[in-house]
């Protein structure tokens, strides 16, 4: 009898639990993305500073890992950058100048006293230049760097 | 006395109506000639007018004439300078449509590459970049489809990135990221079914995705500490005969990859179906397994590798749970895997991952 009781209750408990099998749907990690609002950029907005990758996406996405910018106020930058290579991961570093272009062809639906800067420009390289808060898209021909602003302490 | 002087002064006043005038014609009478001319002179003098108003008229004619002529010359002038306006007006409308229409265009531009970099964004996978732990998607695109791109992409940003793509056909190595995996078990007892995981998942190894048989290496480590079914008191127990303290890992060590013919098989998303075959050590026994897989590459640099086997836990020397003899749990569980990997290149000479 006191067996029985015994059982009675590790059945009672035993039935507490649900099951809690995960479906094979759910196995799979999946990152909830962060929606930016993305905007052209224009003469306005500043682009000094720290700034580390938070996304690449296109062709270069296969062999560069991670990007690291510093932008100086006077046209210099420095910049280092992780690469897969044939040999494996190596860094890279650089340092040059940078400088934003402004477009020749106003944006019609700007103000007239914003002119559009839609390019930014590292040694020579140039990318379409889009901004968000504390963040920098530069869009080329061989894939998207996204950048996000760093504090450096 | 007054009828008198009044009588007198009529007497005087008739004598002088009737006395001055005949007196005054006698007097003037002899100096008043009268001459009629004959016919000819007077036309004469009406010739002299008429030639008189012709020559006024002609006059007036003139002047009439210059001042038209002054008028058509300003009226002309006006004309002239209104249509340098309007042409001066249309030349400017002009200008602004073909700013606006550059401006247009560049903003079709910029929506056209905007759009596009989404596109590549949304068809990637949801997951991003391990390490920083942010939010950011990779190209969907698999690299060696590109037959654009450059060699050397020297220009993206100034760092010297190659352009070299993943050769599916030869080995390639690999890392797993720990925090994009998840390893899992399903168990089955007497009352529920229960799921354990974990994503503490570590490893490298080498296959060639697209190859039909290729020898393979690499090790696939799971902490076991980690593993969580929901209930800490299952938990407990589940760690106690996994032998944590002796045993604190699951180790998977890969040895053999082979194509199989499958449904699941998409050159579009360069999804394959593979046989994996190695060893299995868990609790300190190890036992030879072969797990059904599935290979996904999805361009950028990231592997995805899913698949189950069944294995039984008396295999591994450990007997299944039971409480009082009432609620057992089956012998059988279905170790289960959801693994991203990030390519570090092809396999080099003498390279056997760990």
């Amino acid at each position: 009898m006191r067996s029985f009781r015994f059982a009675l209750v590790a059945l009672l408990l035993g039935g507490c639990y649900p099951s809690n099998v995960l479906d094979e749907s759910a196995r799979r990690v999946e990152r909830q993305r962060q929606q930016v609002a993305w905007r052209p950029a224009h003469n306005g907005d500043r682009v000094e500073g720290y700034y580390r990758s938070t996304g690449v996406s296109g062709p270069v996405a296969a062999n560069l890992v991670r990007v690291y910018y510093y932008f100086e106020a006077d046209g210099r930058y420095t910049g280092a950058a992780l690469v897969a290579g044939a040999d494996g991961l190596a860094f890279q570093t650089l340092a040059g100048g940078w400088a934003l272009h402004e477009s020749d062809k106003p944006r019609f639906e700007e103000p007239p006293s914003k002119r559009v800067a839609v390019s930014i420009e590292i040694d020579g390289a140039r990318a379409e230049l889009w901004v968000a808060p504390n963040r920098l898209r530069l869009v080329t021909q061989q894939g998207t760097l996204e950048l996000e602003s760093v504090e450096l302490e | 006395m007054l009828r008198k002087i009044l009588v007198g002064i009529g007497v005087l006043a008739v004598v002088a109506a009737v006395v001055l005038p005949i007196t005054a014609l006698v007097l003037l009478r002899e100096k008043i000639v009268v001459e009629f001319g004959p016919a000819r002179d007077a036309e004469v003098s009406q010739l002299a007018l008429l030639s008189d108003e012709n020559a006024q008229l002609r006059s007036d004619l003139a002047a009439l004439a210059e001042a038209n002529a002054r008028n058509f010359s300003t009226l002309a002038e006006a004309l002239r300078g209104d249509r340098r306006a309007g042409e001066a007006a249309l030349s400017e409308r002009l200008d602004a449509l073909s700013r606006s229409i550059d401006a247009l265009r560049g903003a079709v531009e910029a929506a056209r590459i905007h759009a596009r970099v989404e596109e590549d964004r949304a068809a990637s996978d949801a997951a991003n970049d391990d390490d920083s732990g942010n939010a950011a998607a990779e190209a969907a695109q698999p690299a060696s489809d590109r037959d654009d791109v450059p060699e050397a992409s020297t220009g993206f940003l100034r760092f010297d990135v190659p352009q070299s793509a993943l050769d599916p056909e030869t080995p390639q190595r690999f890392s797993v990221i720990g925090s994009l995996s998840r390893v899992g078990f399903d168990g089955k007892s007497t009352l529920h079914d229960f799921t354990g995981v974990t994503s503490a998942v570590t490893g490298n190894f080498q296959l060639a995705p697209n190859a039909s048989r290729t020898v393979a290496s690499g090790t696939i480590v799971v902490d076991v500490a980690t593993l969580r079914t929901g209930v800490e008191g299952r938990d407990r127990d589940m760690r106690t005969l996994l032998k944590l303290d002796e045993h604190p890992e699951l180790r998977f060590t890969l040895e053999k990859v082979e194509r199989r013919e499958s449904d699941e098989d998409d050159a579009a998303t360069d999804r394959s179906a593979v046989t994996a075959s190695g060893s299995l050590s868990i609790a300190g026994v190890t036992h030879p397994i072969q797990s059904s897989v599935t290979l996904e590459w999805k361009g950028g640099r990231r592997l995805t590798i899913e698949g189950e086997v069944p294995v039984r836990l008396t295999d591994f020397s450990i007997p299944p749970p039971s409480q009082l003899g009432f609620v057992e749990m089956e012998d059988e569980v279905r170790i289960w895997f959801s693994l991203r990997a990030r390519w570090l290149g092809g396999a080099r000479d003498g390279d056997h991952s760990q």
